[in-house]
């Protein structure tokens, strides 16, 4: 059993970003894996299809992709207002913030507010780390402090930062990291160990993360088997609430 | 065949040293034929002796070539350079980060200027910020047309992709860059840097070991091309490139 914590599917014609969910499925299907949380590129309030074509997507392949709504702090309450309106819909599961793309820092209070509304909606939120300004640990680890309430998943910290992103989540007790989007399987172990198994989920950044090799980061780490299948499906499942994967009871 | 065009060997200042029993182990491990070293910044901060040590590999080892390092801060830097030619070995390596150098800074010019000379290609560690972002790369590639330079990490290191553009930019508008793919683990970037940088110009290094190698030649292979552009990256072009 595998949950992909961070994946992408949209088409975002615009800028030419057209990942469509069965190219997702395909390397999905490849690697092994049963159940990837999807994302747009675009985002809401401004974006329709971050809510139409992420619950489109979702209910094209219902067993094995959850969504993720994209958004955009800077829309406020219309950002606020569409989070609400997701609840709506069973597909999504969970919040999206991308600093890099929207230029909100995470402890910004607009995105304060994302993370209050995600928490009362019971939405976790997974948002990108890595080296540039606007999505490194510790202003993800700010916005963390600000709104303990909210479960934050983000990325190990990019090339340089990998250290400190595991020494913001130590200091963040809301905070888990996820193993895509760093080259170093060092660093995922040093989290593991750190953090402890529970903190530590399965991630590739499908489609463009290569989820085979990505799989190959953690299988090469050789941990026994119960952290394994921490790792790769039991702690997001208890994120997401989920009790069956395909028809198969956890 | 697989030739691993980046591996660091020797003694390092930032205590991950590794020896040639442990390389030769790696290589076995992971299948791979060739692998081409280079120093690490040594603890004595001495690029000459590191250099050397590098060249009594080189001559021990059938399965392993050299290329030197220099710092262009140091004003014997191209007498240094010379120095790695006279000692056999293939190349050149500069690490911007590490040295504390803009690639693209005229200082550099005299060391480059004698790779040139002795037809040395100059591998280049790139996407540090600040110091050898692609297209700072670029600047230098065309102040140099007649050098061949290779940029690890496929000229970038950012994870968020904003430097994506830049790196395929410099890769279309200079045709002396090649590219290998140590850290680029993101899937969609390398099929487009082979669509744009050309399949002859990008090779297989590993960056080991500050990257794991199982994983650099697992993307690989998990790319969504041929496998003749595979034997290409894997071994063809750099094998052409220093002629081994």
């Amino acid at each position: 059993m595998i949950i992909d914590m961070h994946g992408h599917a949209d088409e975002y014609t615009l800028f030419n970003w057209v990942d469509p969910p069965e190219l997702v499925i395909d390397l999905m299907d490849k690697a092994g894996i049963d159940v990837t949380c999807i994302t747009t590129y675009g985002e809401a309030p401004a974006y329709p299809g971050a809510l139409i074509n992420l619950v489109d997507y979702v209910k094209r392949f219902p067993d094995r992709l959850i969504g993720f709504l994209r958004v955009d702090p800077k829309g406020a309450n219309e950002t606020l207002r569409m989070m609400e309106e997701a609840k709506k819909y069973p597909e999504i599961k969970g919040i999206k913030l991308h600093p890099i793309s929207n230029l909100i820092k995470p402890y910004n209070p607009f995105c304060v507010a994302v993370l209050k509304k995600a928490a009362e909606l019971s939405y976790p939120v997974f948002i990108h780390c890595g080296d540039g300004v606007g999505a490194q640990p510790w202003e993800i680890g700010f916005g963390a402090k600000a709104s303990p309430e909210t479960t934050i998943i983000c990325h190990m910290g990019g090339f340089f930062r990998n250290d400190e992103s595991i020494r913001m989540a130590k200091a963040c007790n809301n905070v888990y990291l996820d193993t895509s989007s760093i080259p170093y399987p060092q660093i995922v172990k040093k989290a593991i160990d750190v953090l402890g198994a529970d903190r530590v989920v399965f991630a590739s950044d499908n489609p463009a993360g290569d989820p085979i090799s990505d799989l190959l980061k953690i299988k090469n780490l050789k941990l026994d088997k119960k952290t394994e299948e921490k790792i790769l499906f039991k702690n997001s499942a208890r994120i997401l609430g989920l009790h069956e994967i395909r028809g198969q009871a956890l | 065949m697989k030739i691993d065009a980046c591996v660091f060997l020797g003694d390092s200042l930032y205590g991950n040293s590794i020896g040639p029993d442990q390389l030769i182990g790696e290589l076995e491990k992971n299948d791979v034929d060739v692998a081409i070293i280079r120093p690490f910044k040594p603890s004595d901060y001495n690029y000459d002796r590191a250099n050397q040590y590098i060249a009594n590999v080189q001559n021990q080892y059938t399965n392993i070539y050299g290329f030197g390092r220099v710092n262009p801060w140091e004003k014997n830097a191209p007498q240094q350079v010379e120095m790695i030619y006279s000692y056999g070995l293939k190349g050149l390596h500069l690490h911007p980060w590490e040295d504390n150098f803009s690639i693209n800074d005229p200082v550099v010019y005299p060391t480059i200027r004698m790779a040139e000379k002795c037809k040395l290609p100059v591998y280049v560690s790139t996407g540090y910020p600040n110091v050898s972002e692609p297209l700072q790369l670029w600047e230098m590639a065309m102040a140099f047309p007649g050098v061949t330079f290779i940029a690890t990490h496929g000229g970038q290191l950012d994870m968020s992709g904003l430097s994506f553009d830049d790196a395929l930019a410099a890769s279309e508008r200079a045709e002396n860059i090649m590219f290998d793919l140590s850290g680029v683990y993101r899937r969609d970037f390398i099929e487009l840097l082979i669509k744009t940088a050309g399949e002859e110009s990008v090779i297989f290094g590993s960056c080991v070991p500050y990257m794991d190698m199982s994983l650099e030649i697992e993307r690989i292979q998990a790319a969504q091309i041929s496998e003749e552009q595979k034997n290409k990256i894997f071994a063809e072009n750099i094998r052409k490139l220093i002629s081994i």
